[in-house]
């Protein structure tokens, strides 16, 4: 069941376009993950399905119902605050039961939603508490809470984890999931963090000037993004994109970059490229291994193998990255934590182009994969 | 009419456009009311000097003049008698820059070095030494005008300028002092490590390094000095006598003390005389006088 | 010798500023503080007497107008100019167009002195050819508002001057600790489903207690302190009527030479605003510490 949509939404501040035709709906319990670089619009697209901007143009759908013109308390959502805003003024137990008490909910019904919220989040030790009582952890739990008292159709998140250190991000992070999973909830969540966005998300909106750029599951997102923003914003370190030209030699097509020619992959719909086009072949760093390591590995099939001298190495405990230069491009490997590697020696690599990508250099978009050929308008759609 | 009005999903909502609109209408109503409210003072004055007797006892004071004249300008700067004497406002308006002048700038350099001392210099009871300086921002200057009275008169200042100037300094010390070292306390001290690790000493590092970042502080302190020293009766009317007097107290003499039909033209003009350095200052930099009274009243 | 000298120099720049402060403020207050246990007429003199003057001070009729006057004056100074300047700053928080220039317009009246705004307002006050005049040429003719003249209602002039005055800068107060505000907490308040007199009831004001305070300790500060104001519009008359502390204290000292009783109220008015002032810095810098 949909429950919410955006429809040909609209948002100009003066002449700046902020959000261009905003199109996408999401089902009960769905999670999705507005992501991208600051100045996207995410933030901006989060506040006009809240209420607190109003839309240019378009509309939005709540559960059924149209809610554009609506106030934000008309709408039957609740929001999480990147500064928490929890009221100052106000102990934790108001804070949270605020919403009620507005709504004019009796005191003791009140007082019930309240303990079982605090049950919940594990806060009731702090009800009696101001909010410059508490830690950043603690606020970003009653901010949860005065979310939740609500029992909304629809959560709004955004970038509430980006004030908490890293250990307490990784933490809240997991905790919102386990949330998510027991409550089954809907949700909307903004980060700049593509990690929270694969982490958490049933569903990814990867959004860059004003335009979502891709909407679809993290799987697909990471694996066959629709251009080469969302190819490289998702995924650390970047995508490594060589560019080249392709070419056809025999019956096989290559992408040749000049000193080398690299195959193909064969899962690229090849009917789609035309002799001499300008490409971009895309490989994760995570699908560059040394030769050495994978020699025997059978599982691998379609391999392009080179030699390159390393420039810099950068150990992080389970994978060894590994950075030198193809071609005047920097390329990122990123091996086993076992590799033993050095800066300033030559190493043979294999690169598994299973998962290679390919796209136009020009429009950079991605060339369709031949289970997708024909299809990828209703691709889009879906 | 707009793209946004003909939208039809707007359409069958007038009610609530129409409250937030009435709404917006009062608010800007409210503002623009009030506005009058506190311009409608000085326009009156301004219309008032610029009119003769007769045209004022027509009762009007708030109707523009109906024919101009300065006269009133004239006699308020150079003729109007105050006491014996009748030169106008214009020998009191020289004192008041000869008392402005010298008491900004030595309480704003002082107050300077001090705000210094306060932030990167810190000794063992320095906190008492602000505590008790900003306390003296506050006091009644009631409590020090029978001591001071006496002390000036020791020093051989009684009724002059250099005493008036003297007492400027004394007590304007307390807010410099205050703005610089708000000021500077939000510099991080990590600038002036990294001055002595280059081989800058006291007054090479507040000369090189804080003073040329200092610019915005010293406009604030001189307009909140030169505004609070040109303004000031109390100081003027205790210390000062005769010639010596600043305009603040002329223009009091003049207005309250005629004999006499009272000329409200030339009462006006006066006004505006003794007005005028310190309203032009605040139309030219209201933003460092706004900031100096904002950091009068609430610390950094 | 060197590192002596470099030790000794941020104390040795302050010392001038030491000096005066401890001679010009606390010697002083001290001074005045002794001189009101004497007998002083129109020179210092240390016969003692006690507590005197201070029993003179209280059966003094023209004293207890002044604080009577005092009472009036301060307590709807504050409360109007609190009350106008919190209306005008919360509406021009509305985003309004030319802030700029209404707020340069409210807030001019700071700029001028006490003295030209007693004058300003002596005029439109009077009368004889002010606002009473020019109602009743608009036809009202029984229109009266000689307050100005009248010994009851002179004081109200005073406050009518002096809200008009200070009302921009308390305005100017709110308006910083307005836009100090986190925007996100009136956003979440939208979603809680307050209304906009509820947003303000039960999250703004809340957060402006600071500044409430803070413009209350200037008001009262100023309030106490008022002198010129009154000797502009009113001279402290009629007869006595508009006094105040600070008129009574100086015509007390310096017309009728009777500077024991004079040093006395100037007592009562340093203790009235460090009453006020004292515990307000105290804080001020407690909280200054605590952040740092």
């Amino acid at each position: 069941m949909t429950t919410l949509a955006v429809e040909n939404l609209k948002k100009n501040f003066g002449s700046t376009q902020v959000l261009k035709d905003i199109d996408m709906e999401i089902g009960t319990g769905d999670f999705l993950v507005l992501v991208g670089p600051s100045g996207c619009g995410k933030s901006t697209l989060l506040n006009v399905i809240a209420g607190l901007e109003k839309q240019t143009a378009g509309q939005v759908m709540i559960a059924g119902r149209d809610v554009s013109n609506l106030q934000p308390k008309e709408r039957d959502i609740a929001m999480v605050f990147q500064s928490y805003a929890l009221y100052p003024s106000m102990t934790v137990e108001r804070n949270i039961g605020f919403s009620l008490e507005m709504a004019g909910v009796d005191k003791a019904v009140r007082a019930e939603r309240i303990r079982e919220v605090a049950e919940l989040l594990k806060i009731k030790d702090l009800l009696k508490r101001r909010p410059s009582q508490l830690s950043g952890g603690q606020r970003q739990r009653v901010a949860m809470g005065r979310a939740l008292v609500r029992e909304p159709q629809v959560f709004l998140f955004d970038e509430p984890l980006s004030n908490l250190d890293a250990k307490l991000r990784v933490d809240m992070r997991i905790e919102i999931k386990k949330l998510h999973q027991r409550l089954g909830a809907t949700i909307v969540y903004v980060t700049h963090d593509q990690i929270e966005a694969m982490t958490m998300a049933t569903k990814i909106a990867v959004m860059k000037d004003g335009i979502i750029q891709q909407f679809g599951g993290p799987k697909d997102i990471y694996d066959r993004p629709s251009n080469t923003f969302v190819a490289t914003f998702m995924g650390s370190p970047a995508m490594n994109l060589l560019s080249g030209v392709a070419r056809k030699a025999g019956s096989e097509w290559v992408v040749d970059h000049g000193s080398q020619q690299v195959a193909v992959p064969r899962h690229i719909d090849v009917s789609a490229l035309r002799e001499g086009q300008e490409v971009l072949l895309g490989i994760r760093p995570e699908a560059v291994h040394l030769t050495a390591e994978v020699a025997h590995d059978d599982r691998i099939d379609q391999v392009w193998e080179f030699e390159r001298v390393i420039d810099v190495t950068e150990p992080t405990g389970p994978a060894t990255l590994a950075l030198f230069e193809i071609d005047g491009t920097e390329f990122h490997a990123s091996l086993s934590g076992d590799a033993v590697v050095e800066a300033g020696h030559s190493y043979a690599f294999t690169a598994d182009l299973a998962k290679a990508l390919v796209f136009d250099a020009l429009s950079e978009q991605r060339i369709a994969h031949v289970d997708e050929a024909g299809a990828s308008e209703a691709d889009q759609a879906a | 009419m707009s793209v946004a009005a003909l939208d039809p999903a707007r359409e069958g909502r007038g009610d609530f456009d129409w409250s937030a609109r009435f709404s917006r209408f009062a608010v800007y109503a409210v503002l623009v009311f009030a506005a009058l409210v506190f311009l409608v003072p000085l326009m009156s004055m301004v219309f008032t000097s610029l009119k003769d007797m007769d045209e004022i006892r027509g009762g009007n004071l708030l109707a523009p003049p109906a024919e101009v004249t300065f006269s009133a300008w004239v006699k308020a700067w150079s003729e109007a008698c105050i006491s014996v004497q009748c030169d106008g406002l214009a020998p009191y308006f020289i004192n008041s820059l000869l008392i402005v002048v010298p008491a900004v700038i030595i309480s704003v350099g002082l107050g300077a070095l001090n705000g210094y001392v306060l932030t990167m210099w810190r000794f063992p009871g320095a906190d008492w030494v602000f505590a008790g300086l900003l306390f003296g921002c506050f006091i009644p200057f009631q409590i020090v005008l029978i001591p001071m009275a006496r002390m000036l008169g020791i020093m051989g200042l009684a009724g002059s300028i250099p005493g008036v100037v003297f007492v400027h300094i004394v007590y304007g010390i307390g807010f410099t002092t205050l703005f610089f070292r708000n000021y500077y306390a939000s510099v991080p001290k990590e600038l002036v490590k990294a001055a002595s690790v280059d081989g800058a000493g006291f007054w090479g590092t507040w000369w090189h390094i804080l003073m040329p970042i200092s610019w915005p502080i010293v406009t604030v302190a001189v307009i909140w000095q030169f505004t609070g020293v040109w303004n000031d009766f109390l100081f003027g009317v205790s210390f000062s006598s005769g010639g010596s007097q600043p305009v603040t107290v002329a223009l009091n003499n003049l207005v309250n003390t005629s004999t006499g039909v009272k000329e409200y033209n030339v009462d006006m003009a006066g006004a505006m005389i003794s007005a005028f350095p310190t309203l032009f200052v605040y139309v030219v930099a209201g933003r460092f006088f706004l900031r100096g009274l904002m950091s009068g009243a609430v610390k950094g | 010798m060197q590192r002596l000298l470099a030790r000794l120099m941020p104390v040795a720049v302050l010392s001038p500023t030491i000096v005066l402060t401890t001679i010009f403020i606390y010697g002083f207050i001290a001074f005045s503080v002794i001189l009101s246990f004497t007998g002083s007429r129109m020179f210092p003199r240390f016969n003692f007497v006690g507590l005197d003057q201070y029993t003179r001070l209280f059966a003094n009729p023209r004293w207890d107008v002044a604080v009577e006057n005092m009472l009036i004056f301060g307590f709807l100074y504050i409360a109007l100019s609190t009350l106008i300047g919190l209306t005008l700053a919360i509406l021009l928080d509305q985003k309004i167009r030319n802030e700029g220039v209404l707020r340069t317009i409210y807030l001019y009246p700071m700029a001028i002195s006490f003295i030209v705004t007693g004058v300003i307002w002596q005029w439109i006050l009077n009368p004889g050819l002010g606002i009473q005049t020019f109602v009743r040429n608009l036809g009202f003719e029984t229109f009266t508002f000689d307050w100005l003249v009248q010994n009851d209602y002179a004081i109200y002039c005073v406050v009518i001057a002096g809200v008009w005055q200070v009302s921009g800068y308390i305005m100017a107060l709110f308006l910083a600790g307005l836009r100090g505000i986190n925007m996100d907490i009136v956003n979440a308040a939208k979603i809680d489903g307050a209304g906009t007199w509820q947003t303000y009831r039960y999250v703004i004001l809340p957060e402006l207690r600071p500044m409430f305070l803070t413009a209350f300790v200037v008001q009262a500060h100023l309030a106490i302190k008022s002198y010129d104001l009154v000797v502009a519009l009113t001279k402290g008359g009629p007869g006595f009527a508009t006094e105040l502390p600070s008129t009574f204290m100086y015509s007390t000292t310096f017309t009728r030479n009777e500077m024991g009783l004079g040093a006395a109220s100037a007592v009562i008015m340093l203790c009235t605003i460090a009453a006020i002032v004292v515990p307000y810095l105290y804080s001020e810098i407690r909280n200054e510490r605590r952040s740092a």
